[in-house]
């Protein structure tokens, strides 16, 4: 089930908001049970027989739990555990997304003819292995009470706000959340619209430029495709992931947040970024944060020679391009931003930067950055690297294309709006209007409210209309 | 209850909450909040109450998905599936979102509107919404099914031609090429040219009507509906027209000359009656409304008209107006009601037999929808005409011809139909 779909809005998360509050209001304990039954069931309405994936998971990592929290002064015992837990939940993800790449790569590298098993990839499980992983390791390290309720944990791991597509939410973040939390009308109000933004960001915006996206990387791999088009495609696949992702964890956060939990940010408008470093700052904050604490640190982090920097590095991005998918594209896509953030931590790219106050040299590495990543999102979108190396030569103008062609003008001119607004809110621009309005005008204002509902229900009703009329409607999280 | 009685209610339910209070901070988040729990709730009280069908929905669709004796993880899929495209159909107001979905297309000026479910919607530079073919048609199947059928029927002695009628966007000479968004090319036209140019090669009888179709003067708006993917009836009246020419000049049809001209019929125009097809999938405010102007004859008329279904056989016999129109469609006063229907179409098999008309020529046309009009149109000209359409005729086409002999079998389709299963013959 998607938050963008119709019988999430008009059926699921009514029923579920109906039997939360207002039946047992009075009931942590049935609340988070009930949470966990709707979790559970949200996920098997998409994945039937995954479901028994994810409580396999529920069931093995609250015993990793129980086992690390009891030998925790066994310094021996206690790594066992983690070992025994990280092998687990290592092996299901590379056994559901990794095993038939692994075992055709073998097969094209040795020549051998090892059978390939056709393996479905269950939806978010790397989302919510990770987070499990996440439970045990902060257990240990104490910075969350271990849960004695199955139910809780199952509530952690499943929670249907960030099962699908994140953010992973670190343990820390909410043990003590799951039974302390408090629900108060301020808190859902808000959670409400910022769910309102992330779905008219996914149901309006991303849509709309899959569209576009969708038919330059078509055209490029089996047409003819020019350079100004083959641009249009990557800024619109530029923003299309960037309004998908960014808008469906709002989405997460604003549904968490209805239910009394406060999940950290996952995007922090990162296309205003001057550099890849920052970029990552600001991009799935949540997986940087987690590969940062759980691998870079655990590696030595920064605070070791150059050469060890760099290796530490190379593990950190070469599994957050593998976490993506089981595709070379995306390990390249991985390694380039290995090689960028080396060249920018080795240099003091970034510290030097911070010394500059020049708009001309911001303005410069605000290029550069974006540029190193509309060139990453080809190879990230791209389905293999020979069709990613294709869309960059046409980008960059072989020989055998135009420069202008019909489908530039076509689909700029049709998608004008979208690109107009779309670019526009890469930056945040709507925060400064909503802060210079308050300024001018007066949050308490009944204009300034009247404003706001009307355009949030008014971006709900359309999205609604979309989702009704079947308007396209990508799920981009298939490879997670 | 009465009205102090939800007073008491509410005030026994917010006693202690300080309304003043509860809206000092994040006021304009929590009326938000307030109209999406409204929105939503409505919505669902909405589908529930008002869908008539919302579980009849779900079974059909579930019994089209899933074959019996689907393995369990299947027949969960297909409910889901269905459930899923139950409560889109279902949808509270779903007519209204449509228009709202129209609006912001139109807001927003697009000329391509995306239904996920059924592809892309154009606007022409006339106004008008059309789909457009993106695809070059393998029409080498076509023409191999047809050949079979074509010696078949001249080892009858049984005429054989193929008419092309137009589609609704115009070829390239005609300045079809710029109706659309400029990034999209139509190959409807051209995969019809191969059609004809393929037939002809095999010396097959070919009158392709698109050259005097479009070169008549009429205007895009006059020729096809705005809403609708079919022609108008004034655009069928004129292919009729030009059919019947051709049959009197090359076949030796004694169809009255003269007959389709707008002096011998009367036009019964109805405005702003008719959402056709495409109109319904974009709403009336992006893709408008067409009039609809029924043709009836101003002559007398005495017509039998057969309608077969399976075994079910039903004859009338009566004026055209009586027997051949289907007037509910014209009758029902919603727009979305398909008005073309009214010409006669859906049946495994229509015949209409002209008691009056002075010859005794008789055709058996192998049709798409194209045709409704048409062959309800040659029946007051020639004295037997029989339609059969091979979505749903399942008889073998050249053994109902043996049998039926017409002086010429004419298979008539538009620029979009060289897909399973129009050239299934049942042979």
């Amino acid at each position: 089930m998607l938050f963008s779909s119709l019988i999430f809005l008009v059926v699921f998360l009514p029923c579920v908001l109906f039997i939360y509050y207002a039946l047992l209001r009075k009931h942590r304990h049935l609340q988070n049970c009930f949470l966990l039954v709707a979790s559970l069931g949200f996920y098997a309405w998409g994945e039937p027989w995954f479901v028994l994936v994810m409580f396999l998971s529920i069931c093995c990592n609250y015993g990793f739990g129980l086992l690390v929290d009891k030998h925790r002064h066994d310094r021996k015992k206690a790594r066992a555990v983690i070992t025994l837990s990280l092998v687990f939940n290592l092996g299901i993800i590379f056994i559901f997304k990794y095993l038939m790449f692994t075992l055709e790569n073998i097969n094209a590298l040795t020549g051998a003819e090892i059978t390939v098993p056709e393996i479905a990839l269950p939806i978010g499980i790397s989302f919510f292995t990770f987070q499990a992983i996440s439970y045990v390791i902060d257990v240990y390290r104490e910075k969350g009470q271990v849960q004695r309720n199955l139910l809780n944990v199952g509530l952690y791991i499943s929670f249907f706000p960030q099962l699908i597509a994140g953010p992973i939410i670190r343990y820390e973040v909410v043990s003590e959340q799951i039974m302390n939390r408090r629900e108060t009308f301020d808190d859902f109000s808000l959670g409400v619209c910022r769910f309102l933004v992330g779905l008219a960001k996914k149901g309006l915006l991303a849509n709309a430029f899959a569209v576009v996206a969708d038919k330059a990387f078509a055209v490029a791999t089996t047409d003819y495709c020019s350079v100004s088009f083959a641009w249009l495609g990557a800024i619109a696949y530029t923003l299309q992931i960037y309004y998908d992702f960014s808008g469906y964890s709002d989405m997460a956060i604003g549904l968490g947040r209805m239910f009394g939990f406060k999940f950290p940010e996952n995007f922090n408008y990162p296309y205003i970024s001057k550099s890849c470093s920052e970029f990552w700052r600001r991009w799935h904050i949540s997986l940087g944060s987690w590969f940062r604490d759980y691998v870079y640190i655990s590696l030595g982090g920064s605070r070791v020679g150059k050469g060890r920097l760099v290796f530490n590095l190379l593990v950190v991005w070469f599994l957050t391009g593998l976490w993506h998918g089981a595709n070379w594209t995306f390990i390249c896509w991985g390694l380039m931003y290995f090689v960028l953030i080396s060249i920018e931590k080795v240099t003091g790219w970034e510290k030097r930067l911070s010394r500059i106050d020049d708009k001309k040299v911001n303005a410069i590495a605000h290029v550069y950055t974006m540029f190193m990543v509309i060139l990453g999102w080809v190879f990230f979108r791209a389905e293999t690297i020979g069709d990613a190396l294709t869309y960059v030569s046409i980008m960059f103008g072989n020989s055998d294309v135009a420069f202008f062609d019909k489908f530039f003008i076509g689909f700029l001119k049709e998608n004008a709006v979208y690109f107009f607004f779309g670019l526009l809110f890469c930056a945040p621009v709507a925060r400064k209007i909503r802060a210079w309005v308050e300024d001018k005008i007066g949050e308490a204002n009944p204009l300034v409210s009247a404003v706001y509902t009307v355009l949030l229900i008014g971006g709900l009703l359309v999205t609604m209309a979309y989702l009704i009329k079947g308007a396209y409607n990508p799920f981009i999280y298939f490879n997670f | 209850m009465t009205l102090s009685g939800y007073r008491t209610f509410l005030l026994r339910h917010i006693r202690g909450v300080n309304l003043r209070n509860l809206f000092k901070e994040h006021r304009k988040e929590k009326i938000t909040a307030i109209a999406f729990i409204i929105v939503i709730y409505v919505m669902m009280i909405g589908m529930v109450t008002t869908t008539e069908d919302l579980g009849e929905g779900f079974l059909l669709n579930y019994r089209l998905k899933v074959p019996t004796g689907a393995p369990v993880i299947e027949r969960l899929k297909g409910a889901i599936e269905s459930a899923e495209q139950a409560v889109n159909e279902g949808a509270y107001q779903r007519q209204n979102y449509v228009e709202l979905y129209g609006l912001a297309q139109l807001a927003m000026g697009k000329h391509a509107v995306i239904d996920y479910n059924y592809g892309a919607l154009y606007k022409t530079r006339d106004g008008q919404t059309t789909f457009s073919v993106q695809e070059e048609r393998y029409i080498d199947d076509a023409a191999n099914a047809t050949y079979p059928l074509v010696n078949g029927l001249i080892h009858e002695g049984v005429d054989f031609l193929y008419v092309q009628l137009p589609f609704k966007v115009q070829p390239a000479k005609f300045g079809g090429d710029r109706e659309l968004p400029v990034y999209v090319h139509d190959y409807a036209n051209e995969n019809a040219d191969r059609f004809v140019e393929t037939m002809r090669a095999a010396n097959i009888n070919c009158y392709d009507t698109r050259d005097e179709f479009f070169g008549s003067g009429l205007s895009m708006k006059e020729l096809f509906f705005k809403t609708d993917h079919h022609w108008s009836i004034k655009g069928a009246f004129l292919g009729t027209g030009l059919i019947a020419n051709y049959l009197n000049e090359n076949y030796d049809f004694k169809i009255p000359e003269g007959l389709y001209s707008e002096e011998n019929f009367v036009m019964t125009t109805y405005p702003k009656s008719f959402i056709g097809s495409m109109g319904r999938r974009v709403g009336r405010i992006y893709g408008g409304i067409d009039d609809f102007t029924l043709y009836s004859p101003d002559f007398e008329t005495d017509i039998t008209v057969t309608k077969i279904e399976g075994v079910s056989e039903v004859t009338t016999r009566g004026a055209f107006e009586d027997v051949v129109l289907e007037m509910q469609y014209i009758d029902d006063p919603d727009p979305t009601t398909n008005r073309y229907a009214v010409y006669h179409g859906d049946y495994q098999e229509l015949r209409f037999v002209n008691n009056l008309v002075d010859n005794d020529n008789s055709v058996l046309i192998i049709k798409d929808s194209f045709g409704l009009p048409v062959y309800s149109f040659l029946s007051l000209g020639i004295h037997e005409v029989r339609a059969i359409d091979m979505r749903i005729f399942e008889k073998n086409v050249l053994e109902y011809a043996a049998e039926y002999h017409p002086d010429v079998v004419i298979l008539m389709y538009n620029c979009d139909s060289y897909v399973d299963p129009m050239f299934d013959f049942n042979m």
